[in-house]
């Protein structure tokens, strides 16, 4: 079942409708209900390996709430469980193409082997959240340990099952124990939420994301270097809108049952340094990262030797920490090289950082902070080559672009499908406030809505809605 | 035990010495520290590590953000809390 669908719409029309009737214990168990039922519309292995997750999570979460010998090997056994899930199914899909291929060299029919196993839909994103739920049970920051059905839930939950966002349980699951209040506010926070991710992935991203050559970052040479330039920004941009918009699409439709996910992204298009921008793109992602890899490591290595300029403490938590966010977007070689260099990029702001107090480092001035975006956009577009080109095709991309050419062959024409996108963000930036269309008078929010469904559903006629680029991942 | 107005001396002598590397600067006890782009992800375990050592409280790094952390008052309020515990 695809998020942008007919089909999605009537399902979540249907559950409210029935939501809206039940008391509140009810409601969390429709809720699970209709979550499985929506994993299982995508295939019907899904589900199992979700709840087989969570069963087994829960009980590792149970004895560290119950006993007191033995708490750190359930806490480590209970981790290593789910780190085993998440790399059997990253390190599979990895593998797979040469093992099958080896296997066919040898004439043996590889799909009978049963080495055709597909990869969970979402499974990166619940099993941080699990995680995240060990941790806290370790260190029992809830008062009780949750029912194992609002754990469920927890994990489940059919608006962030397929791509976030990577919730806290102690953000999330209290929400669970209290009684919804789904009032008028609450209701034109969540329609605006809805429409905004609306035209952010259908006005902007799909028809941008549609004129991608399809072959462009796997073979850069048959291009000009002005087209791979274009096509690399285009990209970066239209993954920005598509995913942007998959989470304002999933925290709108969150928002009429009341309960309220994190949102994802804070304007990274207007960051001023790396870390600002690690701290705007993909939030929940990045404060997971933040909170169990980076600072744990930080903590261990200033413990140790006392010296924040030392270069073990500059060095290693923000590149190990982003290698490890390359290895969360895929196994593939390319995706560690690009994880190594944002580490790299982090270390290094760090060390030019060292020679200037922070007061007087930043930004003032519009001509500054223009130039400190400017400069950070750039940078960090030119170093997400890795993401997109496969190892092999980084030379030739280089290589390519270093005889610079080509303009008349690039489409710069579907940079317009940008303006809206831009402009909304722009809008939501000045304000700091992504609700600031809910302050215009009344006559231009009912302008404004009737034109932004109109253009909607005149590019769903268009271009076929395309699925989320993060729900890969 | 000792007064909120010590723990925050403690943490407003570290964090212009330490953090801030001048000594001349004036924190105030609601500046936004994080959010206004005086503190960043690494001086914030600094802070961390400096009031564990100090103090001998745990402050967990899920507990280290914006929210939680962002002036002085708040982490003075939180190592206060944490020693009652």
């Amino acid at each position: 079942m695809n998020l942008i669908s007919a089909t999605f719409a009537l399902f979540v029309l249907a559950v409210l409708l029935v939501y809206y009737l039940l008391p509140r214990k009810s409601q969390n168990l429709l809720l699970l209900a209709a979550s499985y039922l929506f994993y299982f519309s995508i295939s019907f292995r899904f589900p199992v390996i979700l709840a087989i997750t969570t069963v087994i999570t829960w009980l590792f979460a149970k004895q560290l709430y119950l006993k007191r010998k033995h708490r750190n090997s359930f806490f480590i056994f209970g981790i290593a469980f789910n780190l085993a899930i998440l790399i059997l199914f990253k390190v599979h899909r990895f593998f797979v193409p040469e093992i099958l291929s080896k296997l066919d060299g040898f004439g043996w029919r590889s799909q009978t082997l049963g080495l055709h196993v597909l990869i969970p839909v979402g499974v990166s994103f619940y099993i941080l959240q699990a995680i995240s739920f060990l941790v806290d049970s370790y260190r029992k920051q809830q008062k009780q340990l949750p029912k194992l059905t609002d754990f469920a839930l927890y994990l489940a939950y059919f608006p962030k099952l397929t791509a976030g966002p990577i919730e806290r349980p102690g953000v999330f699951l209290p929400q669970l124990m209290e009684k919804r209040i789904v009032n008028n506010e609450k209701i034109s926070r969540a329609f605006t939420l809805l429409l905004i991710g609306l035209i952010r992935k259908i006005v902007v991203a799909d028809p941008i994301l549609a004129a991608i050559p399809a072959n462009i970052f796997r073979n850069p040479e048959m291009y000009t270097a002005a087209q791979l330039i274009f096509t690399t920004v285009i990209f970066i941009l239209g993954l920005y809108f598509d995913f942007s918009g998959y989470t304002d699409i999933v925290r709108g439709i969150s928002g009429f049952f009341g309960i309220e996910l994190s949102p994802n992204f804070r304007w990274p298009l207007f960051s001023r340094s790396f870390s600002d921008f690690w701290n705007r793109w993909h939030i929940s992602l990045s404060h997971w990262l933040r909170d169990n890899i980076f600072y744990p490591m930080s903590r261990m290595f200033l413990k140790r030797n006392h010296n924040p300029n030392n270069w073990k403490t500059i060095f290693i938590p923000p590149v190990a920490t982003m290698v490890i966010s390359g290895f969360w977007h895929g196994t593939a070689p390319h995706f560690l090289l690009w994880g190594l260099l944002m580490g790299l990029l982090i270390a290094a702001e760090r060390l030019l950082y060292l020679r200037r107090s922070p007061v007087h480092r930043r930004p003032s001035g519009t001509f500054r902070a223009a130039f400190s975006i400017f400069f950070t956009i750039v940078f960090l577009l030119f170093c997400s080559v890795p993401f997109m080109v496969p190892v092999a095709g980084i030379k030739p991309y280089i290589q390519t672009i270093s005889g610079f050419g080509g303009f008349a062959e690039a489409n710069f024409r579907i940079a317009l499908f940008l303006i809206p996108g831009l402009f909304i963000d722009w809008i939501q930036f000045r304000s700091e406030n992504e609700l600031v269309f809910l302050e215009w008078p009344a006559g231009i929010r009912v302008f404004v809505t009737a034109f932004a469904f109109f253009v909607i559903i005149a590019m769903t006629q268009v271009y076929v809605p395309a699925a989320f680029i993060y729900q890969g991942f | 035990m000792e007064s909120k107005a010590a723990v925050q001396r403690k943490l407003k002598d570290f964090i212009q010495k330490d953090i801030l590397r001048d000594p001349d600067y004036r924190i105030e006890p609601d500046e936004p520290l994080i959010s206004g782009g005086l503190i960043d992800s690494f001086s914030i375990v600094q802070i961390a590590v400096f009031v564990e050592e100090t103090f001998g409280v745990v402050i967990p790094d899920t507990e280290l953000t914006v929210e939680e952390m962002d002036t002085l008052n708040q982490i003075a309020e939180r190592v206060l809390s944490e020693k009652r515990r």
